[in-house]
């Protein structure tokens, strides 16, 4: 159980690794994942790939689709590596069966890991192909190519269905170094096209989670304390099961399941109950003491995780303090999970980032076999890391185990947002110094640290949380000197979780807004300043005994772009500024950019523009990246402008849309995206477009006459508007 | 206690209490799923639907009161307006999860039927009430655009 009980505290990082492993692994066997014979033979090369005369050709995808287009895009890369036809192959999402190894999305690094360990399996299924091929047509293998579906023969004018050649190829062993497709040859990857399933998506056919629908399926929610930890004092489920459509109550733990059928019977059915429950442990909770524990940390000896030189000793030119809250991740479809536990056998149904660790815990929860729990992944109707957590997939299962026959758990939107870990908090002191040559830097910040709270040893084994130090320790420019020091701080009080960007948009809204705050006092230009301080690319170790690099062509190249396409823009106006600020996501290789565009007036703000450019190297899907650029815009100007969580007596009370304010369409700027592309190897879009934006429209209020804001939310600090 | 709930043309018996939402009618008594949950309040739009051509939060709307009322949903297929619609939303890729895209197109077709040459601003004010998470609406608003000049154009 020890090996198992680590997996469970995987860091973001080690689930990154586990992932690239697994699929590693599959890329270095040389034998066919399943041998078969026969002339109607099926080809399986790999865990991934099926291709049968009967059933055309199968590709399995790993990764959830949760917006990010990553099915379609997959999809993209395989079916051109292969030589597939994208519009008639067969797509289908992997569940927890062992031949697909790791099942987990998460870190936007599936682009990445897709192009470095799948791509070659299907390389080596193309190359097996044409083999087959070139002995059935006794020609060279030179002379055949494989491309939309077909295996083709142009001196002979030949051609014939990739799957015509399926039973021969299954006999080879799979090649151990297959050549890669040139990108000249490319069908499908870099041109622009929607998701293949948005016919499904348009006509309400798509299946989320909330739609899973097994034969006799019921539905369920929970009456839940509210407060963190609160524990059941009594309950009487009487008035429940006198609710028309309630079959069953059950206490599991310190929550009341309620199984009817139907969802609103079952709501019915708990607000009926009688239930009580002690305030919990942490009753005496509320915002500011968080924010006092993060305040005090500075008393401490903090951590240094990097430092270059000596900082000078006289006064800073910036010495300013920030502070960003916690916040929602508010994805529009409520966590839930449908769950069948029968016969010694569990199989889930869920929109899940982590489905091999739901499957783990769920074996560990009943004690069942490894080969008798499979979990599902359905599509997800957002996540923006919501969904890597599983404590409703468990709930779902434990409510299952108590009856007979599917049950549905939902969690209301309330529910939703009670239960969820949130964004961690955190406070930043930055002082920037006037020096000979580039600037001077200090980077002193607390945060909370989502590890330390899942992980009580973290600290004491590791020294630090490492994942707090993404954004920060990987600080791109070339400054004289520079310090950056990191509290940790722990508390249970508030249960909490990476939400997308994780601490990526911290450090970017403290560090980018200081540089600015640095160029308005210096009277320098805010983009050719950070160009003086990218002269050298960095090598840094933002995870421990890994150094990455960061390049400093490809940030001044995203610079360059946003200077050139934000240059008539006129930044002299009264009342009008145009904010900048960059970000390297050093994890996944992706560059960004925004430029934002404002007119502020009597305490009203007006976005007139937002540019957002970036460089994640080849755009396999464009548009997918392009959406993820405009919606990331969407996502930072909330965050910004209303992000925050109020907690009261160690309850949530940010728990639905009215206090949970979120960008709408009346209020969402035009969003010019610019993509560089430069031939590396793509980059993770997930996260990567959001920590600039926040940074870039508050430097953008501040060049326009507006307050500095070094606090967010901006909340009725300034009123967004159409016209001012 | 025997309702008829008249849906996309088609007629359900629906046996459950009237004070039921609508939204939990068409999901989990009628088997109509495409209707999503979101809020519970009448809050993110997601669960919008149309009585009679006009949007409507189905979880705010009893069943009881929509008895002889035209339900329409994002399963309708027998509406050109929706098609088209749908067509401008597949040709803009609007969709990213696409969890708020039923109730989204559900308004859309909802102001076109009542105003077929929307100003941005009429545009603001129907579609304001849906919340999109992932951000896609300069996709929405830019396809409700070519939807117009579509549907102005003759032929």
């Amino acid at each position: 159980m020890q090996s198992r009980q680590s997996d469970f505290q995987l860091s973001r990082r080690g689930l990154i690794k586990l992932m690239a492993a697994g699929a590693g692994t599959l890329a270095l066997a040389s034998t066919p994942f399943a041998r078969a014979a026969g002339e109607g033979a099926a080809f399986k090369p790999n865990a991934f790939l099926e291709i049968s005369k009967a059933g055309g050709v199968v590709l399995w995808v790993k990764k959830a689709e949760m917006g990010q287009h990553i099915h379609t895009a997959t999809a993209m890369m395989m079916a051109d590596e292969l030589g597939a036809d994208l519009e008639t192959m067969t797509l289908k999402q992997a569940d927890t069966h062992p031949r697909f190894g790791f099942v987990g999305t998460g870190g936007s690094f599936a682009m990445p890991g897709r192009w470095l360990y799948m791509r070659p399996l299907f390389a080596a299924a193309r190359e097996m192909l044409l083999k087959a091929a070139a002995e059935a047509w006794r020609v060279p293998v030179a002379e055949l190519r494989a491309i939309g579906g077909e295996i083709q023969h142009a001196g002979a004018g030949r051609k014939a269905r990739l799957e015509d050649f399926a039973a021969r190829a299954s006999s080879y062993d799979v090649p151990e170094n297959p050549s890669l497709r040139p990108h000249d040859e490319f069908r499908y990857m870099g041109k622009s096209r929607g998701r293949l399933d948005t016919p499904e998506v348009l006509t309400g056919k798509a299946r989320y989670g909330i739609d899973v629908r097994p034969i006799g399926v019921r539905f369920a929610v929970m009456a839940r304390s509210g407060a963190r930890d609160g524990k059941l004092v009594s309950f009487d489920g009487q008035a429940a099961l006198n609710i028309p459509g309630v079959e069953e109550v059950h206490r599991i733990g310190d929550k009341v399941a309620v199984i009817a059928t139907n969802s609103w019977a079952a709501m019915r059915g708990r607000e009926a109950l009688k239930a009580e429950w002690d305030a919990g442990k942490y009753a005496d909770v509320r915002n500011a003491r968080i924010r006092n524990q993060l305040a005090e940390a500075f008393t401490l000896a903090p951590r240094n995780v990097r430092t270059d030189g000596r900082l000078p000793q006289g006064a800073p030119v910036v010495d300013a303090v920030y502070e960003m809250p916690m916040a929602q991740h508010a994805a529009l479809e409520p966590v839930n999970a449908t769950a069948l536990v029968e016969d010694g056998t569990c199989t889930v149904w869920g929109p899940i980032q982590m489905a091999t660790l739901a499957k783990n815990e769920i074996v560990e929860l009943l004690g069942l076999a490894e080969d008798k729990v499979t979990v599902h992944t359905t599509l997800l109707g957002g996540s923006f890391g919501r969904k890597l957590e599983r404590h409703y997939v468990m709930e779902a299962v434990q409510v299952a185990a108590k009856t007979s026959g599917p049950v549905q758990l939902l969690l209301t939107r309330e529910d939703d947002m009670i239960e969820g870990g949130v964004r961690p908090p955190s406070i930043h002191h930055i002082k920037l110094w006037h020096a000979d040559g580039p600037p001077s830097f200090r980077h002193e910040y607390a945060t909370l640290s989502v590890n330390a709270q899942q992980d009580p040893g973290l600290l004491e084994r590791k020294g630090y949380d490492w994942t707090s130090a993404l954004g920060a320790v990987d600080v791109p420019y070339g400054f004289s000197s520079l310090e950056i020091l990191q509290h940790d701080v722990v508390n249970h009080a508030v249960r909490l979780n990476w939400w997308r960007g994780t601490h990526h948009n911290h450090h970017a809204f403290a560090t980018e807004c200081a540089l600015d705050e640095y160029a308005v006092a210096r009277g320098e230009d805010p983009i050719s300043l950070r160009l003086s301080l990218l002269a050298n690319d960095l090598q840094v170790e933002s995870y421990p005994d890994e150094v990455s690099t960061v390049s400093a062509v490809r940030l001044r190249g995203v610079l360059r772009t946003l200077r050139q396409v934000t240059a008539a823009t006129n930044d002299h106006t009264p009342n009008s500024g145009l904010g900048i600020a960059c970000h390297v996501y050093t994890d996944v290789f992706t560059y960004v950019a925004h430029a934002v565009d404002v007119t502020v007036r009597d305490g009203q703000v007006k976005i007139n523009k937002v540019w957002a450019v970036v460089d994640c190297g080849l755009a396999v899907s464009p548009d997918a990246v392009k959406a993820q650029m405009e919606g990331a815009v969407v996502f930072g100007l909330t965050s910004a402008l209303w992000g925050d969580l109020e907690v009261e007596a160690g309850r949530i009370m940010t728990r639905n849309f009215d206090t949970c304010r979120l960008m709408r369409l009346n209020e969402a700027p035009e969003v010019e995206v610019i993509i560089v592309d430069n031939g590396e190897n793509p980059g993770g879009m997930g996260e990567p477009p959001l920590p600039s934006v926040t940074p870039a429209f508050l430097n953008a209020v501040a060049r326009a006459g507006g307050p500095r804001i070094r606090s967010l939310p901006i909340g009725d600090q300034l009123e967004i508007v159409k016209n001012v | 206690m025997s309702k008829v709930l008249k849906v996309n043309g088609k007629n359900y018996r629906f046996d459950g209490p009237g004070d039921m939402p609508l939204l939990w009618a068409l999901r989990d008594i009628l088997g109509l799923t495409g209707t999503k949950f979101g809020c519970g309040q009448g809050l993110c739009g997601a669960c919008t639907v149309q009585l009679d051509g006009m949007p409507a939060r189905s979880c705010q709307t009893y069943v009881e009161d929509v008895e002889g009322l035209e339900i329409r949903t994002i399963e309708a297929t027998d509406e050109d307006l929706l098609q088209v619609l749908r067509n401008a939303w597949a040709a803009e890729s609007v969709a990213q999860c696409g969890y708020c895209q039923a109730g989204q197109l559900m308004s859309a077709s909802a102001l076109l039927k009542m105003n077929s040459n929307p100003t941005d601003e009429d545009i603001d004010a129907a579609m304001a009430g849906n919340i999109c998470r992932c951000g896609t609406y300069g996709r929405i608003r830019k396809a409700i655009r070519t939807t117009v000049t579509k549907m102005q154009t003759p032929g």
